[in-house]
């Protein structure tokens, strides 16, 4: 009996110490921050950036630092008004705005995410078209498999995996390094910008950069995370550092993803044209096996984002809506919820198997949408957050109205001078510059 | 939406009344009882706690303006279904303000649009539109919530188009005819404020649920709502709906910010010691400790010893709450006894029969309890038992066990064959069905 007891009370110790280590890992690297910077890395983001530095070498690392500031005061503003109202975003809106605008909204973001979610397909087919594999197989069997991961409630557990193989963008900077940019000249792209022009192509790239990095169904996404974690006013400062940390880790991969682009690809007038030439930005780090790297690395990015984006649209739609959602629901509970979500992932794919489908542009495209959707997202945040019924001695500080209002403002006259430049900017196309 | 002339619209003939929906009459025109236009309706607020509640307060914002600065009282409107809405007040006699009473909501502000508990269905609705009532008399109520698509699509201005496309491809459609409404009387508000929330509960239908029910309406519920509800159930239903909760973080929520820590350690008590200790072994060490310290400490022992076991065993699975006695009392004895216990255990269908060392010797169920004689002793009633699991057996090894004997359950013994416990069939089959995933997208 007595020994029982000692080993009752040995195994309870071991459980509270993995119990403490649970709580630690969850609060340190998956916290809700984190997971969204790493899916904002997504196919499309990992070619937005390659593209960046091979069409304007260093001239665009400037933009980094505001997008920076401006992704940590949006995702912040996010992350607060989960904490404080213990609503997701989709539900304040229709709360505080009715219908209309709601139903608005929820239509451009479903348009928008559905790009999303072509592109991350896409970036399946680039990645494994690099082994050889036939986007006709790839792409129906990574559609299916993550439909029947999601609906099957099996997703969280390989979630893990797909967190812990984002270790892959390690390989940037390491590439970077070893391509030996001209270091003087990288940094002061980085603080002066210089070489700003205003054609279809830089500004285009822009929109892209921004729509990105700060993509709308990110805040939507953050926000109800924030909620279900059950991260309330008091222990909302252990939030406001998980966010910080993942836009600045967000944004350093997106720096050295620029930066090798720039020294291998920019410097030599290489074009991208298809995954096979993104991938030889890590050359300098993986010689012949490159490509290989690359496409493990895309592949793993456009999964991880392919199961989380359409998943997380239909709930925001569905919560906006009023529809049952749930994967624990019945079909003819939630019909509406399984009916866009399968709609979502096999229209996505089937796209992506016409014939001749640009993958590459596609990838990029996507994220000019994500950008010129981004305002309208921006100002219902801000309308949201300053409102004193709802976030009481939580609102914005004039900093942050400041900063975001800018970012708004900014967005818009992008768009409206892309739209003024005819939507005329060439995708993929290698444009020849200081180069 | 003011343009229609008469602004009413039958649905189903009702008590003599006419039928108006709450988006119809909003921002339509008020003209005073001197046909002077004096703004537009901005909204309308009824007392809480009654099932067809009376429009107490009429909220003008006047033109131009883009606040409410004039309320009407209910009694003050001549004409509800006019357009535009006639009062029998003059400009003057009309009250200045925009806040409301304490005792009353506002339609638009806190239920349109909002989340709302329909207790008719047990479940987490949107209000996307309200229906009301002009009795004959001319006062107007409160009837129901409409939570449909077509309120979505009343709300979005293309009824019509729809109603008539939808008719144009097929006259019977189901669509044409699906008002899915609400009875107010079913429906618990959990908007506004926590306030609000509580005067609501005083209905109380919503806390005569079933606790499963309940446990689904808290974990669908928006976070801000749930701890006033779950604050608001007593003791006992409070620790039935926490163990039918199936997201461990929403448990964890539910008992960690109780305003009553108090309160919070006697719903674990009173939980079924396996369902409490796996509730606490899911919580931070810090907050379980707190919570053990404060509940009755013999209970704390029980599901302190139960949270020892492995997780994924039968050790975690198993209550301690078993009903033994030795095999020397008699029949009547075990009556006598069981009566006694009876308030307090969970699972009353059957016992077993332990030796001094508390080895398990045999198995009495109600049957053989009823068929013996007051006077025969448990030995030679109980039927010799042997069946039984090990606390490191995985659910599905207990599950088999279960299942090939038909047992309703079974017990849980070391190797020297000392009862530690028993296994329900309920408990083992939460653990086996295969667990869908979890309502929400979690991370």
């Amino acid at each position: 009996m007595e020994e029982e007891v000692a080993a009752l009370r040995s195994g309870r110790q071991a459980r509270r110490g993995l119990r403490l280590r649970n709580v630690i890992l969850f609060l340190a690297v998956i916290g809700p921050g984190i997971i969204t910077a790493n899916v904002d890395n997504d196919a499309g983001g990992i070619t937005t950036y390659s593209l960046a530095g091979a069409q304007f070498g260093s001239t665009l690392l400037w933009t980094l630092v505001p997008i920076t500031i401006a992704l940590i005061v949006v995702q912040e503003m996010a992350a607060r008004m989960g904490a404080v109202t213990g609503k997701g975003l989709a539900d304040l809106i229709r709360e505080n705005f009715g219908v209309k605008l709601t139903f608005y909204l929820m239509i451009s973001l479903l348009i928008a995410n559905y790009g999303n979610t072509v592109s991350e397909f896409a970036g399946v087919a680039a990645s494994l078209e690099l082994f050889g594999v036939s986007k006709f197989i790839s792409v129906p069997l990574a559609a299916a498999a993550i439909w029947a991961l999601v609906v099957r409630g099996t997703y969280r557990s390989v979630e893990r995996i797909f967190l812990i193989a984002c270790v892959f963008y390690f390989v940037y900077p390491i590439s970077a390094f070893l391509a030996k940019p001209a270091w003087h000249e990288v940094l002061r792209d980085t603080i002066v910008p210089s070489k700003i022009r205003f054609d279809a192509g830089y500004v285009g790239m822009l929109i892209g950069l921004v729509g990105t990095t700060i993509a709308p169904w990110m805040q939507f996404y953050l926000q109800s995370s924030v909620v279900e974690k059950g991260i309330r006013k008091d222990r909302y400062w252990i939030s406001r550092w998980d966010v910080i940390v993942g836009c600045v880790v967000t944004d350093i991969v997106a720096f050295f993803i620029i930066v090798a682009c720039a020294v291998t690809l920019f410097t030599h007038g290489v074009a991208i044209t298809d995954a096979a030439s993104a991938a030889r930005s890590l050359e300098p780090l993986a010689g012949r096996y490159a490509s290989e790297l690359f496409a493990l690395g895309l592949l793993n990015a456009s999964l991880f984002a392919a199961a989380i984006l359409p998943l997380s649209t239909v709930y925001y739609v569905c919560e906006a809506f009023g529809w049952e959602a749930g994967v624990d629901k019945k079909w003819s509970e939630a019909k509406a919820f399984y009916g866009i979500y399968t709609a979502m992932i096999a229209l996505g794919a089937a796209v992506v198997l016409l014939p001749r489908f640009p993958l590459i542009q596609t990838m990029f495209v996507s994220q000019v949408a994500n950008g010129i959707a981004l305002p309208p997202v921006l100002i219902f945040m801000l309308l949201l957050v300053n409102k004193k019924s709802l976030m009481g001695d939580q609102t914005n500080s004039p900093f942050f109205n400041l900063v975001a209002w800018v970012t708004t403002v900014v967005m818009v006259a992008l768009t409206l001078l892309l739209v003024a430049n005819g939507f005329g900017f060439q995708l993929g196309a290698h444009v020849p510059t200081a180069g | 939406m003011a343009s229609e002339t008469s602004g009413s619209r039958d649905l189903t003939p009702g008590p003599g009344g006419v039928f108006l929906y709450f988006s119809d009459l909003l921002d339509r025109s008020i003209v005073d009882s001197d046909g002077h236009s004096i703004g537009k309706l901005a909204d309308l607020s009824i007392r809480l706690g009654e099932p067809y509640p009376a429009i107490q307060q009429v909220f003008i914002r006047p033109t131009g303006q883009s606040e409410i600065l004039l309320i009407a009282s209910g009694n003050q409107v001549r004409s509800w279904t006019a357009d535009p809405v006639v009062l029998s007040a003059r400009l003057s006699e009309l009250r200045p303000g925009r806040r409301q009473d304490e005792t009353q909501i506002l339609l638009r502000e806190a239920l349109l649009d909002k989340q709302v508990v329909d207790v008719s269905g047990a479940k987490v609705e949107r209000v996307n539109d309200l229906s009301l009532i002009v009795l004959p008399e001319g006062k107007m109520v409160l009837a129901h919530i409409d939570v449909g698509t077509r309120g979505l699509v009343r709300r979005m201005g293309w009824e019509r188009a729809i109603d008539a496309t939808v008719r144009a491809i097929d006259p019977k459609a189901r669509y044409l005819k699906s008002e899915q409404l609400i009875g107010w009387k079913y429906v618990v508000p959990t908007v506004a404020d926590r306030a609000g929330l509580r005067l609501a509960l005083s209905q109380k239908s919503i806390l005569r649920l079933h606790p499963a029910d309940l446990a689904e309406i808290l974990e669908d519920l928006p976070a801000a709502s749930r701890q006033p509800l779950f604050e608001a159930l007593e003791v006992s239903t409070a620790a039935r709906v926490l163990s039918e909760v199936e997201d461990p973080r929403i448990q964890e929520e539910l008992l960690t910010e109780q305003s009553d820590p108090e309160k919070a350690a006697d719903v674990l008590e009173t939980m079924a010691p396996d369902a409490a200790a796996d509730v606490l072994s899911e919580l931070p060490s810090e907050d379980a400790e707190n919570l053990l310290a404060r509940m009755q400490p013999e209970d704390a022992r029980t599901v302190s010893s139960l949270m020892g076991h492995q997780e994924d065993t039968a050790g975690s699975l198993m209550t301690t709450e078993v009903i033994t006695f030795p095999g020397t009392i008699t029949v009547a004895e075990a009556f006598r006894r069981l009566r006694e216990v009876a308030g307090n255990v969970e699972f009353l269908y059957q016992f077993y029969v332990v030796d001094e060392k508390r080895r398990l010797a045999g198995l009495v169920n109600m049957r053989r309890l009823f068929l013996g004689k007051d006077t025969d002793r448990l030995v030679d009633v109980m039927a010799p038992w042997t069946i039984s699991v090990r606390p490191e057996d995985s659910p599905s090894e207990v599950a088999e066990v279960i299942e090939k004997y038909n047992l309703a359950a079974v017990p849980v013994v070391d190797a020297d064959r000392v009862l530690l416990g028993m296994i329900t069939v309920d408990d083992i089959l939460t653990e086996v069905f295969p667990l869908a995933w979890k309502k929400k997208l979690q991370l």
